[in-house]
């Protein structure tokens, strides 16, 4: 586990309670990684979520002969999100692009709670739409019109 | 008025019990636009989510900073929700949303979905869920449509 008060610094787990952050903490560890890392490739089952607490993690979409980051996450991000979100299968792949310290959760953990606490899911439920939301306008803000002359 | 039978058809209220389906058809507002009308326009206060019913929207980006250039990013068809950005925060449209064809939707106003979520956290679990999956699948077509222009340059 990780201590409640390091997750309580970030933004993303504003309006929760002392117990949904302890029940985050408890799912949770700390783990580094090295610059190439893969945390998971594209069209993968996936359980688990991270926060990143230092360095760039890239979220890339993987063509047959490259890779393209669509986006970058740093400190304070979110990736994984589909370990929360059904059907738990990955859309890009995330990999470290520095040396990264990360968070992982286990998200078949944090599901296990919500049926006791509807509100604490329906609260994630939300964050996990901003977090897609941040993507989507990084993807048609900044990547599209790169792309389009 | 809205009917029950008119929401659960869609795939998006699917699965409802009969009392939560009540109380969306409720918040529901039937409306027509006509060809060309701009439903919502990018960057403004999302106040709306919408359930197309007939006709195509497309959505559209503003391409450069002086809005001179629009770029379509997708066309929608019956079924889809748009306008989630009403129940998402900052609560501001990502995209504008026009017309391509005659449209009919359901408008819900974000407010009354927002405070009825407020009285039942799984009604709020379960559609949020939902959302999470249409904000999803947008992120995938956008992908998918980078990557297609990437392989053209």
């Amino acid at each position: 586990m990780v201590s409640p008060e390091l997750l309580r610094r970030f933004p993303l787990f504003g309006g929760l309670t002392i117990e949904q952050i302890n029940t985050l903490a408890m799912a949770a560890e700390e783990m580094t990684a090295e610059a190439g890392h893969w945390f998971f490739r594209q069209d993968e089952a996936l359980h688990d979520m991270y926060l990143v607490l230092e360095g760039q993690v890239g979220i890339v979409v993987e063509l047959p002969r490259q890779e393209v980051v669509t986006s970058t996450v740093g400190p304070g991000d979110l990736f994984g999100w589909s370990g929360l979100v059904p059907p738990h299968e990955t859309t890009a792949g995330a990999k470290a692009l520095t040396p990264c310290r990360v968070v992982r959760f286990d998200c078949e953990r944090i599901r296990s709670a919500f049926p006791a606490d509807w509100q604490f899911g329906c609260l994630m439920m939300e964050k996990m739409a901003q977090v897609i939301r941040e993507r989507l306008r990084d993807l048609r803000m900044e990547a599209l019109p790169a792309y389009v002359q | 008025m809205v009917t029950v039978d008119l929401l659960a058809r869609w795939p998006f209220f699917a699965g409802l019990d009969a009392r939560v389906l009540d109380a969306l058809a409720a918040l529901a507002n039937l409306q027509h636009f006509s060809e060309g009308a701009t439903i919502f326009r990018q960057g403004t206060p999302a106040t709306h989510l919408y359930l197309l019913l007939e006709g195509w929207v497309d959505l559209t980006i503003d391409a450069d900073v002086r809005s001179v250039r629009r770029e379509l990013l997708m066309t929608l068809t019956q079924g889809e929700v748009f306008g989630w950005s009403a129940v998402v925060e900052p609560y501001v449209y990502t995209a504008a949303a026009q017309c391509a064809t005659p449209v009919v939707v359901l408008a819900f106003s974000g407010a009354d979905l927002l405070a009825l979520f407020a009285t039942d956290a799984r009604l709020c679990y379960t559609l949020m869920n939902r959302i999470c999956r249409v904000i999803a699948r947008r992120l995938e077509t956008t992908r998918a449509q980078l990557v297609g222009l990437f392989w053209a340059r």
